[in-house]
């Protein structure tokens, strides 16, 4: 080979790696069979049921059995996604865990418990990402930007982030409002869904409006999370549809993380898009990062071509991208 | 200077379905079947339009359409 073809050792490197654009190519969810009926609940917590039913607007919280941890429902939607899919265990390159609630204190990582269970390659590159209701979008961005840098074909996005470890019951800003629940998505060099842009943000001058105390009690000032919500959210819509140039017209449905009925209609009002950004959870619950891919596994019709998606909640961060039909 | 009339308008777009001329400016929003939800909503669009800022620890006192009024109109409370 001649001095002048021949590439330095850095790119040489970069062109062996670097792989197809990486998309999603199916997503499964996994809910346990308990759950909490919150208009009983409701009774002693002295909530108005009216309030629960039309403002809260999610009637049951999906709750795992005693003795299930986070890797068993993050290990269960990945079983299903198998099974559904088609997806083989064995050319699982990469297993992405997004998790705020992990196995035990965190160490060892979730992520290598589910893969232990799955039965994955050694060779599966396996990590954590800690993420609260932006963490599928966040997750999505890093796993499939991670897949395409080192040219993998396959990988898993999980999430499960099961709040009945850390809510008070007793907490009547909190005890209504959380599920839990896991989501698996095939991440794939042959997408059904492309990813496009993204939008990411923190108001981190706020981020003890949603904290977990010293007793390990999650507590939540509603009114900051709502006035992040309301605020920053359409900001983060706007700037996207004016980053790829399209109106909100142009997109068939709006994927929000479904904290309440009254977050997500506030903020489709808000956005312009009332009849697009449906509230789906009434059975199940605020499932935190599941809620944006439980969502796209249930909810958007075969003819949806192009999808926007925002996730916002713990930081108080938020995350929206684009995703469009690739076939 | 705010007056009653933008925050009954505030009212009209923020809380669905609810006859804001049946609400009088010295009734409590709570008297008048208004949520908690719908109260922040109210705080955050009075904010958001007008420019004020109402903190967490003013928030119980801001309770009426004239409660407002007399926090956001003080020049002291100036965002």
């Amino acid at each position: 080979m001649s001095s002048q073809n021949r590439e330095s050792p850095g790119a040489q490197l970069r062109g062996a790696a670097a792989g197809a654009p990486v998309g999603i190519r199916a997503v499964s969810v996994y809910r346990p069979d308990q759950a909490v009926d919150t208009l009983q609940a409701a009774v002693g917590l002295q909530a108005d049921p009216d309030f629960v039913t039309e403002k809260i607007g999610l009637l049951h919280l999906s709750r795992m059995a005693a003795g299930q941890d986070t890797s068993d429902l993050a290990t269960a939607a990945a079983r299903r996604l198998f099974q559904d899919h088609g997806l083989d265990p064995a050319a699982v390159q990469c297993l992405v865990l997004v998790t705020q609630n992990p196995d035990r204190r965190g160490l060892p990582h979730t992520s290598a418990v589910v893969h232990q269970a799955l039965g994955l390659a050694s060779g599966c590159a396996v990590f954590d990402i800690s993420l609260g209701c932006s963490g599928f979008v966040h997750g999505l961005a890093v796993a499939s930007a991670f897949m395409q840098a080192q040219g993998f074909a396959n990988g898993l996005l999980l999430t499960a982030d099961p709040y009945s470890k850390i809510v008070d019951p007793a907490d009547r800003d909190t005890a209504l409002l959380f599920g839990d629940g896991a989501s698996a998505t095939w991440l794939s060099n042959e997408p059904v869904w492309r990813l496009g842009p993204c939008d990411f943000g923190v108001m981190s001058s706020q981020h003890e409006a949603l904290h977990v105390n010293a007793q390990g009690r999650l507590v939540m000032n509603g009114r900051a999370v709502f006035n992040f919500a309301a605020s920053q959210v359409p900001q983060s819509v706007n700037r996207l549809l004016a980053r790829v140039g399209l109106s909100m017209d142009e997109i068939d449905l709006v994927l929000l993380h479904q904290g309440s009925r009254y977050i997500v209609e506030a903020l489709a009002k808000r956005i312009g898009a009332p009849n697009k950004a449906p509230f789906v959870a009434t059975a199940y619950g605020n499932t935190v990062s599941s809620s944006v891919p439980m969502l796209l596994a249930e909810h958007v019709p075969e003819d949806a071509r192009r999808l926007l998606l925002c996730g916002f909640g713990v930081g108080l961060a938020w995350a929206s991208c684009l995703l469009e039909k690739a076939r | 200077m705010i007056t009653s009339d933008d925050i009954r308008t505030i009212i009209q777009d923020t809380v669905l379905g609810f006859d804001v001329s049946t609400l009088r400016d010295d009734q409590t929003f709570r008297d008048a079947g208004i949520d908690s939800l719908d109260f922040i909503n109210i705080l955050f669009a009075v904010d958001e339009r007008h420019g004020t800022h109402i903190p967490d620890d003013r928030v119980k006192e801001c309770n009426s359409i004239q409660a407002i009024l007399d926090f956001v109109n003080d020049p002291a409370h100036a965002a």
